[in-house]
């Protein structure tokens, strides 16, 4: 009855989330403790005293939680390109399951559901920064350290998937007939 | 009636898969700053294009009450910016914040003088 991709992805999203919004908490009041920022927390949310201290705070603080974010596509990027149960090597499958690493390998469903949520955070921070940028609210080259991460990931991901489409194509024409396949206990 | 509650449900699930998905990024939204209050004074700069009048215009025929009102205004502000720094810094007064004080005392000098003399 309930979509399990949507299941998925609200399970896939918890995660990203609660790492993006600490980051963003833990980064605020390290950046503002360490350059000597004073801030107030009211009803109405961190209050800084003017306009400079805000830019500072709010570009550093974006930017630690881009680094998050990289990290976490990065995990992903990793995983779809070298753990990929379509494609990994054999040596390198051995030696997950000899260092009980196994789960590791996930197959396309886990890789693009977890890869396309931390790609929506991915944009949804590109078109955040981009407004910002553009009201004086963040420095300019932090959009852009977001729009090359944005741009580089995607594209990761596009030829991830191509590579998958291929496959998934050759496998098409693998014949499927067992008629000539030993079976267990047969020889025997 | 079944497609419509497995729709609704669905669409409660979409709700909050969006919900997680706006959270950290509307979490920096809640951030912001002070911005400082803006006293007008006889002294500010104005803009020829400008439709306020201003008192330093000649052209711009302000009632002499309004003129002797808004620089009494300016008085009374000052005074209490005054008041408020000599409580503050009685202990700590740097030479430096001497010279803001007497330059603010002549300001208003000059002020009461000019109001004097539009008044006569």
């Amino acid at each position: 009855m309930l979509s399990k991709i949507l299941i998925r992805l609200i399970d896939k999203a918890i995660i990203p989330a609660t790492l993006l919004l600490a980051s963003r908490i833990i980064s605020i009041i390290l950046i503002s403790k360490y350059l000597g920022i004073d801030f107030k927390i009211t009803q109405d949310g961190l209050i800084l005293q003017n306009s400079y201290d805000y830019l500072k705070v709010n570009s550093y603080s974006i930017l630690f939680m881009v680094v998050v974010l990289v990290i976490g596509l990065g995990y992903v990027v990793v995983k779809a390109l070298l753990f990929h149960s379509s494609h990994i090597k054999p040596a390198t499958t051995a030696k997950l399951f000899s260092i009980k690493a196994q789960s590791l390998i996930q197959n396309s469903y886990e890789i693009y559901t977890q890869g396309s949520v931390w790609l929506s955070y991915s944009y949804l921070l590109l078109i955040l920064t981009a407004v910002m940028a553009m009201s004086n609210l963040v420095y300019p080259w932090v959009f852009y350290s977001i729009l090359g991460v944005s741009i580089l990931v995607t594209l990761i991901f596009i030829f991830d998937a191509e590579e998958e489409i291929k496959m998934k194509k050759n496998e098409e024409w693998l014949d499927d007939d067992q008629k000539y396949l030993e079976k267990p206990g047969e020889l025997e | 009636m079944k497609k419509i509650f497995k729709l609704g449900l669905n669409g409660i699930l979409f709700f909050i898969f969006l919900a997680i998905l706006v959270l950290p990024i509307a979490f920096i939204g809640t951030m912001s700053y002070e911005e400082s209050g803006n006293v007008l004074s006889a002294q500010d700069t104005y803009d020829s294009d400008s439709k306020i009048k201003s008192i330093g215009d000649q052209d711009a025929n302000v009632p002499d009450e309004v003129e002797e009102f808004i620089l009494k205004l300016e008085k009374e502000y000052y005074q209490k910016q005054l008041e408020t720094s000599d409580s503050n810094e009685t202990d700590e007064e740097t030479p430096e914040n001497e010279k803001q004080t007497n330059q603010m005392e002549t300001e208003n000098d000059e002020n009461d003088e000019e109001s004097e003399k539009l008044g006569n």
